[in-house]
Formats: C-alpha cells, structure tokens, sequence
C-alpha cells in the first residue's frame, strides 16, 4: 500500500484513540457533576 | 456534548484532507503535510502559554486557587504541544536536512522554550502549596512567557535558520496555494477547538475537586 495512505490511517487512528479518551473523561466528570 | 462530538469529526475531516485534498508543496513534496499538524500544535502550545501567562496575572490581583491551578495547567498543555511541534519537526528535519537535530537557531529557540516551562514545574514541585508558591510561580510564568514572542518568533527570523519560510512572510502574506491554505486554517481552527475542550475539561476536575473538599469540611 502506498506510504501515504498508511500514515494517513495512523495519524486517523492516534485522533480516534486520543478523542475517545476525551469523550470517556467527559462522560465520567459529567456523571460525577450530576452526582453533586 | 454535541459540538465536542462535531469536533471529532471535523478533526477526522481535517486529517482526510490533509493527506487526500492538499497537493503536495513543491519542493518538498509529501512531506509537507506535516505542516497542517506541526504549525497548529506550535500555535496552540503560544496560546496556552497566553492563556497561562493570563491566569497569573489574574491570580496576581486576586489569589483564587482556581487561577492559580488554571496556569499551571495551562502551562502543562502548552508544554505538551511544544514538546509535539517539536518531534514532528524533528520528523521533518530528518527527510528534508538529514538529521533529526542539528541545533538549528530553530530548535535551539524551541528547546530553551521547553527548559524554561520544565524549570517553572520544578519551581511549582519545589514549594509547599499554597498562597506563597502560587504568587512565586505567578511571576515566573509572567515573566517565562515574556520570552515566547523571542524565541518562537524573533530569534528564528534574525538569525539564519534551515527551517522552511514562516507561512506569514515578512511582507505579511501567505505563501500557500488555496486548497493548502483551506486545510491549514481548517486545521488551525480544529487544533483551537481542542485546546478549549481539554482548557475545560482541567477547570472543571479542578472545581469537581474543590467542591467535594468542602463537602468533606
């Protein structure tokens, strides 16, 4: 496959992992707001 | 939650374009994609700085703990994002120079950068909390950012540099095809959007944790 493509799915991938991470922190620090 | 959910897709969309839409910069050929990556994590490491240098002020006129915890991390975000701007120009360096560090004024500029916002979490972790390391580390961060416009923007433009043209030329222009142009200030602006969201996702841990201390008072 060519190089490009393959950083290209790298560099997507790291965002998804980094942005899922956020949404999970958003999504705890929520519950917990509502809990206070 | 809606436009933190739009953002992750408009970032996907950034890095799509990045790498289908943009042509390739003359010259330097595929490589210069890392433009849309490298300049927006050097911008959002200043405005974090900006934002960190702010707080302290702020916290200056009135010591709330909020501000002070606000500057550190702010100055923790801008840390990270230099320390990013760094690698992927580094990465850059090593296909376009040879060598991933050469002391370039360029990388010098950004590694004294980096020692002066490492010394600042030294200053911080050498002091008992409170009033006294908040006021401390208040002034240093004052006077720390005093030298980013320096060393981001003065020392790599006065004295001769490998590192490619600023994107803003001396004569104030930008010196980039359209499409190239689209998606780096898309990028620019996604790279903002993000810097806010993790900006309020640290003030509200923060406020979180200060609530729950007083309930246990």
């Amino acid at each position: 496959m060519n190089d490009l493509y393959i950083v290209l799915i790298v560099t997507m991938l790291a965002w998804l992992g980094i942005f899922l991470y956020l949404l999970r922190i958003e999504g705890q620090l929520k519950k917990l707001e509502r809990r206070q | 939650m809606v436009l933190k959910l739009l953002l992750g897709v408009y970032m996907c969309g950034v890095i799509a374009a990045a790498f289908l839409y943009a042509p390739p910069a003359l010259g330097l050929g595929e490589l210069s994609r890392i433009i849309y990556f490298h300049v927006p994590l050097a911008w959002v490491g200043v405005l974090a700085y900006l934002r960190s240098m702010l707080s302290s002020i702020a916290y200056l006129r009135k010591p709330r703990p909020l501000l002070d915890y606000q500057a550190a991390f702010n100055a923790e975000i801008g840390l990270v994002f230099t320390l990013l701007a760094t690698v992927t120009g580094a990465i850059f360096a090593r296909h376009t120079w040879g060598i991933y560090w050469n002391w370039d004024p360029r990388q010098t500029s950004i590694f004294v950068l980096l020692l002066i916002y490492a010394a600042y979490f030294i200053l911080r972790s050498s002091l008992e909390e409170g009033e006294t390391r908040g006021k401390l580390a208040a002034v240093y961060c004052i006077f720390a950012f005093v030298s980013v416009p320096f060393l981001v923007f003065i020392i790599p433009r006065v004295y001769a540099t490998l590192h490619p043209d600023p994107i803003i030329n001396p004569g104030g222009k930008l010196n980039m095809n359209s499409q190239m142009l689209q998606v780096f200030l898309a990028s620019l602006v996604g790279f903002t959007g993000l810097y806010y969201w993790l900006a309020s996702l640290g003030t509200r841990i923060f406020q979180l944790g200060e609530e729950e201390e007083m309930e246990d008072e």
